[in-house]
């Protein structure tokens, strides 16, 4: 276990010097957070909440019966950005993969930490990780900023308790990681041929 | 201390290493010698176990080659010609790192130590991408000595670095040598493996010999030894020809080059005919074949 947490400090102290990979880490799932949060708020301001038009059935389907037409809208646009919650765990950690053994390869230090007495296990293990952490706490971060952004911009009406649904609770807190799991073991899959 | 037998390594149809017999004693330091390509490298990386073999197998410091390699990379090291440093960490870090890969019991004061040892403390926080190629090998051979290995495999360690850093890494050698440590040594520096090493071996794909420099060089071309004359005449060489344990003699202006098997026992009757036959002789020398000449020489018969 302490061979895998000198794997992951390793790389954190590595991988975290490098612009662009700290502007994917931060910036991205910033972005990501803060762009639903301004449309809800322009729509909001502009009343869109309160007009009661007569919406086609196809998005009244999307909506529970309590919303109004105007909620309806915002919530059809917003909960498209949900999506990107889904993929936030999948563009980290592949950025920072990539770079721990494609850094390792140009560096040569990968010999070196192929001639310790670490097994292949731990050191993938501590490199999964590594990638993985920092994916799912940008992914919750910045779902906690639009949630808690949603509950004070719709003052926790029908919007924010649809935006907020177990099904969208469930694809980011668990898919999400399942996600980034799966997009680091492809990227080092693919990045140690 | 390190016994191959028939270890072979193949990657596809090229045969890297073909039936590797070797064997290294403890506290010895034993040159590998050999052209680019010639399987040095490989033939280290199975040893470290860092790739299996095709075939054969290997003990080092007790420990089966494939079966035990956990055990094997906690007792030896490796260094290669490329430092392999975390560039953007410093050089304390880079160590402490490895103190914990290796499970090094005191991990600070080991850190301490061989940067104290070597020069580095002072720049400890330095990030290892701000040091020289010489104080980047120095960081490197620190990281090799932390968990103390028994034996360290030493590739090319000196090929990148200046005549002032690679006679660092010489005295090192000669340190951990003393400390009674195995080395096995991977050089192209034929001088280097003359001055460090207790035997060579040169390897091109298989193994084409294995001895001290001394016997190679006398194998090969026996011993000469060189009279230097005060005269030039035909009859001084007749003479010494016609002396039974003399291999080859022949004139070369003042200098008389006679080859011998042991000249330590033939010296003293060579002189005694020279001066009989009216030779003044002004100085007597052995006359030294150089690594590089036993080494080329074996390369070409291979």
């Amino acid at each position: 276990m302490n061979k895998i947490k000198t794997i992951v400090r390793k790389e954190w102290a590595e991988v975290f010097k490098k612009r662009m990979v700290l502007l994917t880490v931060i910036f991205m799932p910033l972005f990501l957070s803060v762009l639903p949060l301004i449309i809800l708020y322009s729509m909001d301001s502009a009343g869109v909440t309160s007009t009661d038009t007569e919406l086609p059935a196809q998005f009244q389907q999307f909506c529970q019966s309590s919303m109004t037409s105007g909620e309806c809208m915002q919530y059809y646009i917003v909960s498209e950005f949900l999506i990107m919650f889904m993929l936030i765990p999948l563009f980290i950690p592949v950025n920072i993969a990539a770079y721990s053994i494609v850094g390792e390869k140009t560096t040569r230090s990968l010999e070196p930490l192929l001639a310790t007495p670490i097994t292949t296990h731990e050191l993938l293990a501590g490199k999964n990780l590594a990638s993985v952490i920092p994916a799912i706490i940008a992914t919750w971060a910045g779902f906690a900023i639009f949630a808690i952004g949603s509950l004070i911009i719709t003052g926790g009406g029908a919007l924010a308790s649809a935006l907020l649904d177990p099904m969208w609770l469930i694809a980011v807190f668990l898919a999400g990681p399942l996600m980034a799991v799966l997009s680091v073991n492809f990227s080092i899959m693919v990045s140690s041929r | 201390m390190i016994r191959t037998e028939n270890l072979t390594k193949k990657f596809n149809l090229t045969l890297a290493v073909d039936n590797l017999d070797l064997e290294v004693a403890e506290g010895e330091v034993f040159g590998f010698l050999g052209p680019n390509g010639a399987g040095k490298t490989t033939t280290v990386r199975m040893l470290t176990s860092l790739i299996g073999p095709t075939s054969g197998s290997a003990v080092v410091n007790g420990f089966r080659i494939v079966e035990q390699d956990t055990e094997i990379r906690r007792t030896v090291c490796i260094l290669t010609e490329t430092p392999g440093m975390y560039d953007n960490l410093s050089a304390l870090f880079n160590l402490e790192i490895y103190a914990s890969l290796y499970e090094v019991k005191d991990p600070k004061g080991q850190v301490e130590k061989y940067l104290r040892m070597l020069g580095l403390w002072e720049r400890r926080l330095d990030e290892a991408g701000t040091f020289s190629k010489g104080m980047k090998q120095k960081l490197a051979i620190a990281r090799a000595l932390l968990h103390e290995p028994r034996i360290l495999f030493l590739d090319e360690p000196t090929a990148a670095l200046d005549p002032e850093a690679s006679r660092l890494v010489h005295d090192f050698i000669i340190e951990l040598k003393k400390e009674g440590r195995t080395i096995f040594l991977c050089t192209h520096n034929l001088d280097e493996a003359d001055r460090l090493c207790d035997r060579i071996g040169v390897f091109k794909t298989r193994l084409l010999v294995v001895d001290t420099p001394s016997n190679l060089r006398s194998q090969l071309f026996g011993r000469k030894v060189v009279f230097h004359l005060a005269q030039n005449d035909e009859k001084y060489d007749n003479a010494v020809r016609s002396l039974s344990f003399v291999r080859d003699a022949r004139i070369l202006d003042n200098k008389l080059l006679v080859n011998l098997d042991d000249p330590e026992a033939h010296n003293p009757e060579i002189i005694r005919v020279l001066v009989n036959a009216g030779a003044d002789i002004r100085f007597v020398g052995e006359l030294r074949h150089s690594l590089e000449e036993v080494y080329l020489q074996l390369v070409k018969n291979a």
